[in-house]
Formats: C-alpha cells, sequence, structure tokens
C-alpha cells in the first residue's frame, strides 16, 4: 500500500516536473515560440494571429508594420499559413512566433527565397543567443 | 440536382459569413465568438496578447492588459469568462474586457467595474455601426 503511494508520489513529480521543463521549452525571449506553435490546433493558432489582429487594428503601435500585414485583404489563416510554413522546418521552432510573423510579413511582401533564409537564420540566431 | 448544390453552397457560405460577423464588433473579437472557443484556444488568444503587449509600444494596450497584475493566463481566462457571463456584455471585444479584468484583479469596487463594464457596452454599440 505505502509503496503504491510513494510510486505515485514520484510518478506525479516527475510529472510536473517534466510539464514545468516543457512549459520552458515553449517559450523564447519571454514569448511563445515555434514549439508552443505547432502543439496549438488550428484554431489555437487562429486565437494567437487573432490577437495580434485585435491590436493592431485597434491601436496604432510602434513598428507595427514591421510584422502584420499591410494588405487587409490578407485573411487571419493565410498569416496562419505562412507562419507554419516557417515553422515546418524544425530548426525555426525555437523562434518566438512574433519573429516568424516578420518572415510572414516579408514573404507576403514578396521577400525573395534568399532574402526569406537570410531573415530565418537571423531570427535562429537571435533566438539561441539569448535563453 | 445541380440547382440544389448550387443552394446549400450558397446557405453554407452565408451561414459561416453571418457568424463571422456575429463573432466581431467593429473588425475585432467579441464575446461571442470567446464564449464558443474551448480553454485552449482562449488562452491562444491571451498568449497572443501578452506576446504584443510586452513587445509593441501601442497605444493604450497598457490600460488594458492586465499582465502588471499578478494573474496567471488560466485565471485571466476565467475572469473574462465572468465577464461575457453576462449577456449583455457579448458584443464587448476581448480586446477591451481585458481592461475590465486588469480593474478587477487589482481591486476594484463592484460599482466601478460595472460603470466601466456599462462604457465597454456603449463603446461595442459604437463599434457596430
Amino acid at each position: 500500500m505505502k509503496t503504491t503511494l510513494l510510486k505515485k508520489t514520484i510518478l506525479l513529480a516527475v510529472f510536473c516536473l517534466s510539464s514545468a521543463m516543457g512549459e520552458d521549452l515553449v517559450y523564447s525571449l519571454g514569448m511563445l515560440n515555434g514549439r508552443g506553435w505547432v502543439s496549438a490546433g488550428h484554431e489555437g493558432k487562429l486565437m494567437y494571429v487573432r490577437a495580434l489582429n485585435d491590436v493592431f487594428v485597434t491601436f496604432k503601435c510602434d513598428e507595427s508594420t514591421d510584422f502584420w500585414p499591410d494588405n487587409d485583404k490578407i485573411t487571419i489563416g493565410e498569416i496562419a499559413d505562412v507562419i507554419d510554413q516557417f515553422f515546418a522546418d524544425a530548426a525555426n521552432r525555437s523562434v518566438p512566433i512574433l519573429g516568424a510573423l516578420s518572415w510572414a510579413k516579408q514573404k507576403m511582401s514578396g521577400a525573395d527565397a534568399a532574402a526569406l533564409e537570410s531573415l530565418a537564420a537571423t531570427l535562429r540566431k537571435g533566438s539561441a543567443s539569448t535563453k | 440536382m445541380f440547382k440544389k448544390t448550387m443552394l446549400l453552397a450558397v446557405f453554407c457560405l452565408s451561414s459561416a459569413m453571418a457568424t463571422e460577423s456575429l463573432y466581431q464588433t467593429g473588425g475585432v473579437y467579441n464575446g461571442r465568438g470567446w464564449l464558443a472557443d474551448t480553454v485552449m484556444e482562449k488562452l491562444n488568444y491571451i498568449y497572443g496578447m501578452s506576446d504584443v503587449a510586452r513587445n509593441f509600444k501601442c497605444e493604450s494596450i497598457s490600460d488594458l492588459w492586465p499582465g502588471s497584475e499578478k494573474a496567471t493566463y488560466m485565471e485571466i481566462v476565467q475572469i473574462v469568462d465572468q465577464f461575457y457571463a453576462d449577456a449583455s456584455n457579448r458584443a464587448v471585444p476581448v480586446l477591451y474586457a481585458l481592461g475590465w479584468v486588469k480593474m478587477k484583479l487589482r481591486g476594484d469596487t463592484p460599482a466601478a467595474l460595472e460603470k466601466f463594464a456599462a462604457s465597454l457596452r456603449r463603446t461595442a454599440v459604437g463599434l457596430a455601426k
């Protein structure tokens, strides 16, 4: 009986510890990163992008033009799909979602493959340098 | 048969568009959409809001974002749910409801909260026009 209880307690402790470590893995530079993104369902991804949309549509934000598409015909679903493309490369998963958003903005604005790869590399470096 | 298929397609499209507009007030997500979401989806909205509030200088966002109060994202989600438990608040954008959450977390009185909620309802009416 005591052994079973001890076993359960240890299992719970291990679970809590791994959950806590998992939580750290989904953050980079204090922001949700690609691991958090890929583990969210489709609707969850839309909700994240929707929150950004609500702020950028409602308020004037400094530097938001580097991140948010200035074409209002682009849908939230399309933005989420392009972010998915960025995180399809597992090497990009420690980049914050906001970094991926700046890449998506460049891609949707017509940046060429070399410029996009250069930006992705810069974002990977930025995420790797600050833990 | 073709006619029926076309009618069905038009019906589906128009009902999807109607749902989308019901879930937004002035192009911004509102309480009807919020209440239709799962807890995880709501949390993702709060994550997005947090990332933007902490990394961009946006006018008025500091008045609304409750991140400076001591609360977990799950608690923020639960207090937003409380705000929308009153059906008359459902047209208020979630973004503004967060201002009510911030006030509640910092200990504002029920009267102040109700006064602010009423002003948000008026704002929602203005946004919907």
